[in-house]
């Protein structure tokens, strides 16, 4: 198969990224997903998009370098801040429904460490409405998906990629796909956290595809906890929630930190809370008893119908038991504020790139608004550069290599791979958690390459071809693991407490002169 | 222990499906999701299914339980065991198996795309907050095809769009900037908008609780006041409320003429011809029922 501009990963930014490729008509463009587009992530994303379409944008920039602890870099978080509103527009006019205000403007609501209200929504579907919008348009531009495959492999010979290697699920076939140009829009790797709120499908897929292909991951060593999630459940209660007023509470029935600081710190006090005693049976209380059934029902929709059914509690009348779980990525793959790597015609945006906006500490409402503002700048960078090129011959194809890897996870080894990934899930979190310190991560870091070890030796216990997939979640354990070992090298390189990273043993932050950005490669 | 009965089927292997069955021990907080996860990795890794969330929000894990068509991650097991004693899992239907509990949802898909969910040409009006409510219950539809999967209707026929695609028309055609509204109407007629038979099946199966039927009703409603009057539904409709407004009660022999008109009237000639070898004729006279005035 052949085509112009390969995108994998069907989200936000996926979609976004193949609807602006799409517009060079003479390119061919093929969105390639492990699942079908509308179960991506991007669904689960409730609360908005912040973009200063009434404020300013120059507070908007101020707000996020601010969040993320002075470590992000300036021009990506500009361009990011300057392309908001008009993202906000794009989708308007392709029919996204936004909760309106009474003049008929789009509706914000106030977000953590924001100082100006700017977060748009739609009630708390925000997240479910843009992935509709944007799959619907890309349906009216006839854009071709290949659902359900599995992306084994880059192929990238002498500093180009070519072109990669996936499986068709349906049918177990391992295809390879030439192109010109791709861009990885996979999303984040929550997976390799037990508490984690994030879909079964955030892997890492793309992070460990660029990473084994020779990129740097950047700043991998920040995962955002995000401070509220159903306790017993990790699901996700959204920031919304504070935003239109609700309480932490502890068990004395005092409020104990401000709710709209950003997501690090209120993180981090609940943690503390919990950990010195101050907590409900291991949780702490969001009441949202006094916004009334109004503001609940009408804009928190959403919230008030998880909390009934998957913890039996209706929030219009007593508080929601809550407690932090890993949420988001803030580092990824490399990229410069043009979604551009470091192999030539590879282009990663979303969550599982790193153009350095979040910083160390991403704010509520930045990373829906980050699919589509670098989705867009990716699919536009990449049609530029398939315009100018020719495919290029692939020398090797791995498709041996492949098959023999697959040969050997059906039909030899002994290890369960679910006792490796449940093992890895439990461990990240006691190595890499909210608190970090050196013994934790070297315990990690030790654990993490036993793991290793014990999964080149995985029998995946299925031998169809017709979705076959235990293997399949084979290599996205593979993927995982690559993930883990990268934050726990970094976290241990990082000699400081920055943003989303708390080590233990280095409270303090250095100074900004000391204080780098940290790479690793595989 | 409780009894799990999953329906399987690997193509390359079996003739037909068939069912196996587990003994598990389930907690009572899991959801029937979470309960199958578990089988797969510690039982048999060999069982096919799809999901994602784990939130009710990505439409991935519809499956029948029971019988009927939900959504697995916001059915809590130890609710169903209660109920019905074990639980059967089977892929959903009105499509054909793939793989285990693995359906090919491209026919479902094709409908969705059928009634064209973009905007063709806009209105340039402003959306006000009331307007957003008139469409934001459908906005919510995730295309799980828990509604599609049980619909009598879709099963009698493949011309029938199905509940969720009707919903999807919906969110459209009340949306005050699109500009195609007649148009997106006359599509869902073509497309036998008045097969739906009310069976309340889709509104009990809805995770999202959006009651498609009722959407089909007003959609109906619509299509009459927009003077799309002559298709077989809505002169069926009409007949009905119009031998309401006349005698008082519906009049059986005269409904055939009234819904299908002069000219296909005559198809039922054989039909007409079994009644009367069979004397079941319903009378042919008619009196109006007692208390006509009141009633009307």
């Amino acid at each position: 198969m052949k085509y112009d501009i390969a995108i994998i990963g069907g989200g936000g930014a996926g979609l976004k990224a193949a609807l602006e490729a799409n517009k060079s008509k003479d390119l061919s463009v093929c969105i390639i997903s492990k699942v079908h587009p509308l179960r991506s992530q991007t669904c689960m994303a409730q609360g908005g998009m912040n973009a200063a379409i009434k404020g300013s944008v120059k507070s908007h920039i101020e707000d996020t370098i601010k969040g993320g602890d002075n470590l992000s870099n300036k021009k990506a978080v500009k361009y990011f801040c300057k392309e908001a509103p008009k993202a906000i527009q794009e989708l308007e006019d392709m029919g996204m429904i936004f909760s309106r205000e009474e003049d008929c403007s789009v509706a914000q609501r106030a977000f953590g460490g924001q100082t100006e209200v700017r977060t748009c929504y739609s009630r708390d579907y925000t997240g479910h409405n843009v992935i509709t919008t944007l799959f619907t348009e890309c349906l009216k531009n006839d854009i071709d998906f290949l659902n359900e495959w599995y992306v084994h492999s880059l192929i990238v010979e002498d500093g180009f990629v070519k072109g990669l290697n996936a499986f068709d699920m349906k049918s177990g076939e391992l295809h390879q796909i030439q192109a010109k140009a791709i861009i990885l829009a996979t999303g984040g790797a929550g997976q390799i956290y037990k508490n984690n709120v994030n879909a079964s499908i955030s892997t890492g897929d793309g992070m460990a595809l660029a990473y084994r292909a020779g990129c740097a991951l950047k700043d991998i060593e920040f995962v955002q906890f995000h401070p509220t999630t159903l306790h017993h459940k990790a699901l996700l209660i959204s920031e919304g929630t504070r935003g239109e007023g609700a309480f932490l509470i502890n068990k004395d029935g005092k409020r104990f930190v401000d709710e709209l600081a950003p997501r690090d710190i209120v993180a981090r006090a609940i943690e503390t809370e919990i950990e010195e005693g101050r907590g409900i049976n291991g949780a702490i209380h969001l009441d949202l008893r006094h916004l009334g059934e109004d503001v609940v029902l009408g804009k928190l929709a959403q919230i008030h119908s998880l909390a009934l059914e998957y913890g039996g509690i209706d929030c219009l009348k007593e508080p929601i038991p809550v407690k932090p779980g890993a949420h988001y990525f803030m580092g990824g793959v490399s990229t410069n504020h043009k979604c551009e790597t470091e192999i030539k015609g590879l282009y990663a945006c979303g969550e599982c790139a790193c153009a350095g906006i979040h910083g160390a500490n991403r704010l509520g409402g930045n990373s829906l608004m980050e699919t589509v503002v670098f989705g867009k700048k990716a699919g536009e960078m990449a049609s530029e550069y398939a315009k100018s090129k020719k495919h290029k011959e692939i020398k090797h194809s791995m498709r041996v290599e492949i098959l023999a890897e697959v040969e050997k996870l059906i039909n030899k080894g002994s290890e369960n791979q679910f006792e490796i990934k449940n093992e890895m899930k439990t461990e990240m979190v006691l190595a890499s958690g909210i608190f970090r310190n050196k013994g934790s991560l070297t315990n990690g870091l030790s654990c993490i390459k036993k793991l290793y070890k014990r999964a080149q030796n995985i029998n995946v216990g299925n031998d169809s071809k017709h979705y076959n997939m235990a293997l399949y979640n084979a290599f996205e354990l593979y993927n995982m693991l690559d993930i883990s070992k990268a934050i726990l090298l970094t976290a241990l390189d990082r000699k400081e407490s920055r943003g989303a990273h708390f080590r233990t043993d280095y409270p303090n932050k250095l100074e900004p002169k000391h204080s780098k950005i940290y790479y690793v490669k595989d | 222990m409780s009894k799990i009965k999953i329906q399987k089927f690997d193509p390359s292997k079996d003739e037909k499906p068939y069912f196996e069955e587990y003994e598990f021990d389930c907690a009572e907080d899991q959801t029937v999701l979470e309960m199958l996860l578990k089988i797969k990795e510690e039982v048999d890794p060999t069982l096919g299914f799809r999901h994602s969330c784990k939130a009710g929000i990505c439409g991935s894990c519809s499956m029948k339980i029971n019988g009927r068509a939900r959504l697995t991650c916001k059915l809590m097991a130890a609710d169903e065991i209660k109920k019905f004693g074990e639980i059967v899992i089977q892929p959903i239907g009105n499509l054909k198996i793939e793989k285990d509990l693995i359906v090919d949802m491209e026919p479902f898909y094709k409908e969705m795309r059928a009634v064209k969910p973009w905007f063709d040409e806009v209105t340039g009006e402003k959306v006000r907050p009331e307007d957003v409510k008139k469409i934001e219950k459908s906005s919510e539809c995730i295309w799980c095809a828990a509604c599609f999967s049980d619909c009598p209707s879709r099963d009698a026929s493949n011309g029938y769009l199905g509940p969720a695609a009707s919903v999807l028309a919906q969110r459209y055609i009340d949306d005050v900037r699109d500009n195609n509204k007649r148009e997106r109407l006359r599509n869902l007629l073509q497309r036998q908008l008045w097969m739906c038979a009310h069976c309340e099946k889709a509104t009990e199966n809805c995770p999202q609780d959006i009651e498609p039927q009722e959407v089909i009703s007003k959609l109906r409603e619509k299509s009459i006041k927009e003077g799309m009057i002559y298709n077989t539904g809505a002169r069926h409709a009409r007949t009905l409320t119009g031998h309401v407004k006349k005698y008082g009660e519906i009049v059986e022999s005269r409904l055939p003429l009234g819904a299908l008109g002069p000219f296909k009237v005559f198809k039922l000639m054989p039909v007409l011809w079994r009644m009367i070898r069979k004397w079941q004729i319903p009378p042919l006279f008619i009196k109006k029922v007692k208390g006509w005035k009141r009633k009307k």
